[in-house]
């Protein structure tokens, strides 16, 4: 497996299991209503600084598995795939978004009855998780296409 | 997608250069040896660019290397 194969898997991995995790414990309670904002700001930013901190880590062991590719700037194969892979996830994304925006008024107008004390901060967490689920469904996509295009070797 | 009709002669010459591993030849061209195999086996086209490289690898011609097999 190559070195930047091996850094597409570290990204779904990672992906899986935080931001797994993160969906797992905060979306039920936001769907719930219960919680409060700093509950799903503090499992947020845990998230993410995990996120880097095991992404890093791998990334390096698998720099010191492949130091000559680590090193090097990718060829033209593999521009190919990762410029295939970005495309796609970003239609993804973009698709998601503008459907999160499309929905920001429903948003807004269910919040209340989730945070009745705090509906302005309710719409704000539940948008910022629509658009979050977006970012990762788009990476999951992008680390997932490269991974086809590396195991077809096409 | 299909494989395009281009036949190469990259292992036949690999051997007749003392047996050149695919690592040697993606060194000397600046790719990664994964790169080199999916060419060899005729998985990825290369650049023009790269397909130069690689006859200059051997010190043999574009066409001595890559063949439009149809």
């Amino acid at each position: 497996m190559s070195y930047r194969e091996k850094i597409a898997w570290i990204s779904i991995v990672t992906i899986l299991t935080i931001w797994g995790y993160y969906c797992v414990r905060a979306l039920p309670a936001l769907a719930a209503g219960t919680g409060d904002v700093g509950d799903f700001v503090g499992l947020f930013i845990g998230c993410t600084i995990l996120s880097v901190v095991v992404q890093v880590a791998l990334t390096v062991v698998a720099a010191l598995m492949h130091p000559d590719d680590a090193e090097a700037r990718a060829d033209e194969r593999e521009a190919m795939y990762d410029l295939r892979s970005s495309r796609i996830a970003y239609l993804i994304l973009s698709t998601l978004v503008a459907t999160a925006a499309l929905a920001s008024p429903v948003v807004v107008a269910a919040s209340p009855t989730l945070f009745p004390a705090d509906p302005l901060a309710s719409a704000v967490l539940v948008m910022g998780n629509l658009i979050l689920l977006s970012l990762i469904a788009a990476e999951l996509v992008r680390a997932a296409v490269q991974i086809g295009h590396y195991r077809r070797g096409a | 997608m299909p494989a395009p009709p281009i036949a190469n002669a990259i292992r036949r010459l690999r051997f007749e250069h003392g047996e050149m591993t695919q690592a040697e030849l993606a060194q000397k061209i600046g790719m990664t040896r994964q790169t080199v195999a999916a060419i060899e086996q005729n998985k990825y086209s290369p650049s023009l660019e790269a397909a130069f490289r690689i006859a200059r690898a051997f010190g043999a011609s574009l066409e001595e290397v890559f063949q439009w097999a149809e």
